[in-house]
């Protein structure tokens, strides 16, 4: 989907949190959640961002609608800055941006009712009481809820049928865009595809521009239009989806997409990468490549300096000193085609 | 968009109806089993009751003469239980035992209510702030529900009778300005955890205003505790009342009071008529463990995790 205009320009975007403070209350020990991550999201794609487990995937997504606020870095949403915005300002904002998030069992109040859940949603739109009414109907339609839901309260739900309700309350303020924050990884399998083609099926008809955070990479080339993927709070690659799948350039993309499971004949040969080594603190981290202690190319220089976000090819990013096609630990090429 | 309208007929939800009767079984089967609380709760509702006759004793000036009517003539005066007309006998005045229990009764349960509402409504909204907005706020409250924590009552309620004309308003004053304290740390801390559930980030992030997400999604999801903490308060504050008004600072004579009963009647004790101080005592002592053994069942059907708890 080449070249339609950005919606979200993400730049430089930093947040650390004080894990450890001497006697007068002074932060002596940070944990970097996110670390300098620039991006930019354009109008109706699917930008996923794929990482492991408290690489800082849902911090970014929550610095970016501003539910925590950043150490330094901007967002742009459609030219406007998010974080100098007013208080009146940001509120419009966040009623074109909404977040879903990943536990359905947590983002939904258990003492109410699924139709006042959804309701809330409106709430920036300032409708009436009828109007409300309706609109609460006409979006749990969209996400595949009969009009009895309403009346529901979320414990008497699977969570499949919750993460609806979840992404209705989202849809209710009619956004433009959606922070999805691992929004099936706490589903059954079988459920993630039914929520997966409903997202796929909204953005179609709402013309809804998505930030898919997800660390499940079957699912990230599902969706996807662009992927970038983070290590550790540092955005390490971004490319298109076929492009980073297809011709991974950074260690750590790699070593992911050896991780997948592939089909293959017997007697037929795969070289994974393995990784070795400890993975860097993410408390006080030395000014190096975050991915140096475990990474099977590493040089002297990922040791001393932190590899800067460069344009490896036309609409590919990666952070890295010793870019190179796949290779296993060896040194030996991995088979393709 | 076929495929989705499908999905929604998986499996229709049962209706309301049955939910509700499905409920009210679960609930009544849990109440049921916990012993506990159904026999705490039969005691209380007998006292409750009986201080709503003490309400209606005190209410109404024709009643007066069943409580307050006094005399010297010493056939009357300290008349023992079961000998004369009066059923629980007389105190050293003269005055019907039965009637002036069943209006202690009647003041110590209106005080009690009176006083748990407001000791909740202060830790409630004092809990909820300091948990909601944190920083220095929560740093100013917690530091003031520590100090206040460790105050002790009476205290208070002697200083505050320095400052005011003796009388129930103290006991309203110094009870609630103390126990709000407790019931705040225990709102505060359930706040805390709120705040991180992903219900009010998403509130948060959809701009709700403040005092929206906490009438919506604290206040709701603290009346377990709510309730537990109130079933709690009565029999601490009937006890506090008591012994306020044990000590001359609470419930002023000639209104009746089972504390003030008791110390009206200690001088008697020595003397084998021990039942002017007996029966409001054994009065007191049953709705006290009575409103104490609700409370417990209730915390154990509400809120297991607080099983235990003191």
């Amino acid at each position: 989907m080449p070249e339609a205009p950005p919606l979200l320009e993400v730049h430089n975007l930093s947040k650390r949190f004080p894990i450890r403070r001497d006697i007068l209350g002074r932060p002596t020990s940070w944990l970097s959640a996110v670390d300098e991550v620039s991006f930019t999201i354009r109008h109706g794609e699917t930008f996923s961002i794929v990482g492991e487990t408290g690489c800082g995937k849902s911090t970014l997504g929550q610095l970016i609608i501003r539910l925590q606020p950043a150490d330094t870095g901007s967002v742009l949403f459609d030219g406007e800055a998010v974080f100098s915005s007013s208080r009146h300002h940001l509120g419009q904002l966040r009623q074109r941006m909404q977040l879903v998030f990943q536990d359905p069992f947590s983002s939904l109040n258990p003492r109410m009712k699924v139709g006042a859940i959804v309701s809330e949603g409106t709430h920036r739109l300032r409708l009436g009481r009828a109007e409300r009414r309706r609109r609460t109907q006409e979006v749990l339609e969209m996400v595949g809820l009969a009009h009895s839901y309403a009346a529901r309260y979320p414990h008497e739900l699977s969570g499949g049928q919750r993460q609806r309700v979840a992404i209705a309350r989202a849809l209710a303020a009619n956004p433009e865009f959606l922070i999805l924050d691992e929004p099936v990884s706490a589903l059954d399998v079988s459920i993630q595809s039914q929520v997966l083609n409903l997202l796929h099926d909204l953005q179609q008809e709402l013309t809804l521009t998505y930030l898919f955070i997800s660390h499940d990479l079957a699912v990230v080339r599902h969706i996807s239009d662009r992927v970038g993927v983070m290590y550790l709070g540092k955005l390490v690659e971004t490319a298109d989806r076929d492009e980073l799948f297809g011709n991974p350039l950074h260690p750590y993309t790699q070593a992911l997409l050896s991780a997948i499971p592939r089909p293959q004949a017997r007697g037929q040969h795969r070289d994974r990468i393995s990784l070795e080594g400890e993975a860097l603190s993410p408390i006080d981290p030395p000014r190096q490549c975050r991915f140096a202690s475990r990474c099977f190319r590493a040089i002297d220089r990922c040791w001393t300096e932190v590899p800067p976000t460069e344009l490896q090819k036309p609409e590919h990013d990666a952070a890295c000193f010793n870019i190179a096609p796949p290779t296993d630990s060896n040194g030996g090429s991995v088979m393709r085609e | 968009m076929s495929a989705l309208q499908d999905a929604a007929l998986w499996h229709e939800p049962p209706t309301p109806e049955q939910t509700r009767r499905h409920q009210l079984h679960a609930g009544l089967r849990l109440l049921a089993r916990n012993r506990l609380a159904l026999i705490g709760g039969g005691i209380s509702l007998v006292f409750v009751l009986i201080g709503i006759a003490g309400i209606v004793i005190i209410g109404f000036d024709r009643f007066h003469d069943l409580y307050l009517d006094q005399t010297l003539d010493s056939a009357v005066i300290l008349r023992a239980p079961f000998t004369g007309e009066n059923v629980l006998g007389t105190d050293a005045l003269g005055r019907d035992l039965l009637a002036r229990t069943v209006a202690g009764i009647g003041v110590s349960i209106m005080l009690a209510l009176a006083i748990t509402a407001l000791t909740l409504i202060l830790g409630m909204v004092l809990g909820t702030v300091a948990a909601f907005y944190g920083g220095w706020i929560d740093v100013v409250i917690s530091a003031v529900i520590d100090v206040t924590w460790g105050f002790p009552i009476i205290l208070l309620a002697v200083a505050l009778s320095g400052v005011f004309d003796r009388g129930i308003e103290v006991v309203i004053l110094s009870v609630p300005l103390i126990l709000w304290a407790g019931f705040a740390r225990i709102v505060r801390g359930e706040g805390l955890s709120l705040r991180e559930r992903d219900f009010v980030k998403a509130a948060r992030a959809m701009g709700v205003p403040d005092w929206k997400i906490i009438l919506r999604h604290f206040v709701p999801n603290l009346i377990a505790p709510t309730i537990v903490m109130g079933t709690y308060y009565i029999p601490v504050v009937i006890v506090f009342e008591g012994a306020l008004s044990f000590l001359g600072l609470g419930t002023q004579p000639p209104t009746p009071s089972l504390g003030l009963m008791a110390a009206e009647g200690r001088q008697h004790l020595l003397n084998g008529d021990h039942w002017v101080v007996t029966v409001p005592g054994v009065s007191l002592v049953l709705m006290v463990v009575g409103f104490n053994t609700l409370g417990d069942g209730l915390r154990d059907i509400l809120d297991p995790r607080l099983r235990g708890v003191r």
